[in-house]
């Protein structure tokens, strides 16, 4: 499993991001390799600070920009850095290596096909994913239920579960995209876990 | 003039208090009875339009179970009162009302619903935004015609089956809900159920076609929100956009349901042309014509019943509920609303004086009308303006004597509640009957439609009102 860093760099998100994939095109890294290696964190849905630090990125002075980057990775970036910093403006600003990531969902099915499907998402989760205690399918048939109705419309069948998967990022993320895949998952962005 | 007590647990000091005025069950103009009725007369109506507002929302399972006891005992607490104090007047004004509207009412209903139920739309739309944009364009030219529940009913699932290989879904749905389930139906009485009602009490059958201009405005402008945002998030899904299901040519079956269609269109506009002799029922003159119609229109429906495979009512998920969902609703609504109208009717003599003389202009009339139908059901709240029109400016005059002159002196003012009515059903979920049916469809589809605040706060209010501040400047200012 990848083990990734938060870098946060002084200088604009662009020339960040700019720096880092050039980097890895230069490496020979494949296009699957770059996405893996280098999370650019709008992308993934990943949420890499706390309401109270947007506010306070907010009135700092200076641009900042927030990169995920592979471990290994993200030490021979930082090695290269420096021989380019006098043309580039760009200065790392902090490095956290990420413990871990977790995400909220919360679901509201009415097929049972569909539903099903759902199910197969949190319960075969990739390695390094997990899930939280509390999540437990609860599904009700409605034999009341006739189809289409106008006024008083109930859904004949239901499946509902919220929880919480977390683990490792990259497994973690996995997860998250599947779920993306369907609209009646709703679906929290993905928060990390930072080794202080 | 009788007074009726304070108090509907009072019905014994009623029925002490009744004198009948009329010694059997006579014609007597509704104002009579308008003026001695007291306000509170309306509260099971209040109750039972505030019922099918909230319980649904609230309380969907009990509502889902319960809403024909609901129905019965609002209607209960009214006419039992309402017959122990004025006995042999109410007893006319509950006769005259299921018969002359009640029954015409569920069973136009019912064959439009049972015919157009019989034709289904088969094969796949590809989804792009040109081709969403046609089907709206069609379901919102036929929905005057089938019916916004039948148009919807018809269109509903090409729609989705088109949207399965794309992102973003829901506002498709939305803008589905605006126009073909509800603006759609404005140009007849066979379109939505409060221009038939205006149908029933004397507004001739072409004279909706007057709403032609301010249904092309909102639809023109709607449409045209719908592709630059349709557009806008289409081209954000290139990226990730699942390859497209094979798409089938759409082509229609159930052919033989479209004949029955146009026979419907013409049974409904027989009754409005004809004049046959009157059958007196329990002392209510009914028109001959009417009689025809009805039983012109239970005939088209069985025969559709009769000549559709049942594969093909399978395919639209036809089921009766919806059907028996309005009957058992609106027995109870026409049966609450009996005192409102004639307390309407009955003009500045009445205990509704103070709504008839809040509303005076045209632009009131739309966005009042508009803005309770909302939040109540539309065809109700479509009859209280209209008769708040009639009672404010032929009190006392016989209803279809008063909309004539109304259309001839105030046509503006029956436009307004007329375009009111169906237009502002669009605002929320509950403002028209299919809306709920559309939704809950959709979500048996996977698709994450807003909730009542979302679609009322996202969608609504955001689109649909500016549109409608923009027509009622052009035709109502």
């Amino acid at each position: 499993m990848p083990e990734y860093v938060k870098l946060v760099f002084e200088g604009e998100p662009d020339v960040a991001r700019g720096f880092i994939l050039g980097w890895a095109c230069g490496q020979g890294f494949s296009l699957r390799q770059i996405d893996r290696n280098v999370l650019v964190p709008g992308r993934w849905d990943i949420r890499v600070e706390s309401k109270l630090d947007s506010l306070v990125e907010a009135i700092r002075p200076g641009a900042a920009a927030v990169l995920i980057v592979e471990s290994t990775s993200a030490d021979r970036v930082l090695e290269a850095l420096p021989p380019v910093a006098d043309r580039l403006p760009l200065h790392l600003r902090a490095r956290a290596a990420i413990r871990a990531a977790y995400f909220e969902f919360k679901y509201e099915i009415f097929d049972r096909k569909e539903a099903a499907s759902v199910r197969t998402i949190f319960e075969s989760l990739p390695d390094g994913a997990d899930i939280s205690d509390d999540y437990s399918p609860e599904e009700r048939s409605d034999p009341s239920a006739h189809g289409a109705e106008m006024y008083a419309p109930v859904h004949a069948y239901v499946c509902r579960a919220e929880g919480t998967v977390g683990g490792n990022l990259w497994s973690v993320l996995q997860v998250h995209e599947r779920c993306k895949q369907y609209e009646r998952i709703q679906i929290g962005k993905v928060r990390l876990d930072l080794e202080s | 003039m009788r007074q009726w007590p304070v108090g509907a647990g009072c019905v014994a000091a009623g029925m002490a208090l009744a004198q009948p005025v009329l010694a059997s069950g006579g014609e007597e103009n509704g104002s009579t009875l308008g003026m001695s009725l007291p306000l509170w007369s309306i509260l099971p109506f209040l109750g039972i339009l505030l019922s099918i507002a909230v319980f649904p929302l609230v309380r969907p399972r009990f509502w889902h179970r319960h809403y024909p006891q609901v129905s019965a005992a609002w209607a209960l607490i009214l006419a039992v009162p309402f017959l122990l104090v004025y006995r042999a007047e109410a007893w006319h004004a509950i006769l005259h009302t299921y018969l002359l509207e009640y029954f015409p009412f569920i069973i136009l209903l019912w064959s439009l619903f049972t015919v157009a139920g019989g034709v289904v739309v088969r094969g796949t739309i590809s989804g792009t935004p040109r081709a969403n944009l046609v089907l709206l364009f069609i379901g919102t030219a036929i929905a005057s015609w089938t019916g916004t529940t039948g148009a919807s009913m018809l269109l509903i699932h090409p729609l989705l089956r088109g949207l399965e290989n794309r992102r973003h879904k829901a506002h498709t749905v939305i803008f589905f809900i605006f126009l073909v389930s509800n603006i759609g139906g404005s140009l007849t009485p066979l379109g939505d159920p409060p221009l038939f009602l205006g149908f029933l009490n004397g507004v001739p059958f072409f004279w909706t076609l007057h709403l032609l201009p301010h249904m092309l405005l909102l639809v023109g402008l709607l449409l045209l929100i719908y592709y630059v945002l349709d557009r806008r998030y289409f081209a954000m899904e290139r990226r990730d956009r699942v390859p497209s299901a094979e798409v089938e040519p759409l082509r229609l079956a159930g052919l033989r349901n479209l004949p029955l269609l146009l026979a419907i269109v013409g049974s409904v506009l027989m009754s409005g042309m004809l004049r046959l002799d009157d059958v007196v029922i329990g002392g209510i003159h009914v028109p001959g014509q009417n009689l025809l119609r009805d039983a012109l229109l239970v005939t088209i429906g069985l025969i559709s019943l009769r000549i559709t495979p049942h594969e093909l009512r399978a395919a639209n998920r036809f089921s009766w509920e919806p059907i028996r969902e309005v009957a058992f609703l609106f027995a109870g609504i026409f049966m609450t609303i009996i005192p409102a109208l004639n307390i309407l009717q009955a003009g500045e003599e009445g205990g509704l004086r103070f709504l008839i003389r809040a509303v005076q202009e045209p632009m009131e009339y739309f966005w009042i009308t508009g803005g309770l139908s909302a939040f109540l059901d539309n065809a109700p709240t479509y009859l209280t303006f209209l008769n708040t029109a009639l009672g404010k400016f032929y009190p006392g005059v016989e209803t279809h004597e008063a909309v004539h002159r109304l259309i001839a002196d105030r046509v503006a003012i029956l436009a307004a509640i007329s375009a009111g009515a169906v237009f502002l059903g669009a605002m929320t979920y509950i403002g028209n009957a299919p809306n709920f049916m559309v939704r809950s469809i959709a979500e048996e589809r996977g698709i994450a439609m807003p909730s009542f605040a979302g679609f009322l706060v996202r969608w609504s209010i955001p689109i649909l009102v500016p549109c409608l501040l923009v027509v009622s400047w052009v035709f109502f200012l």
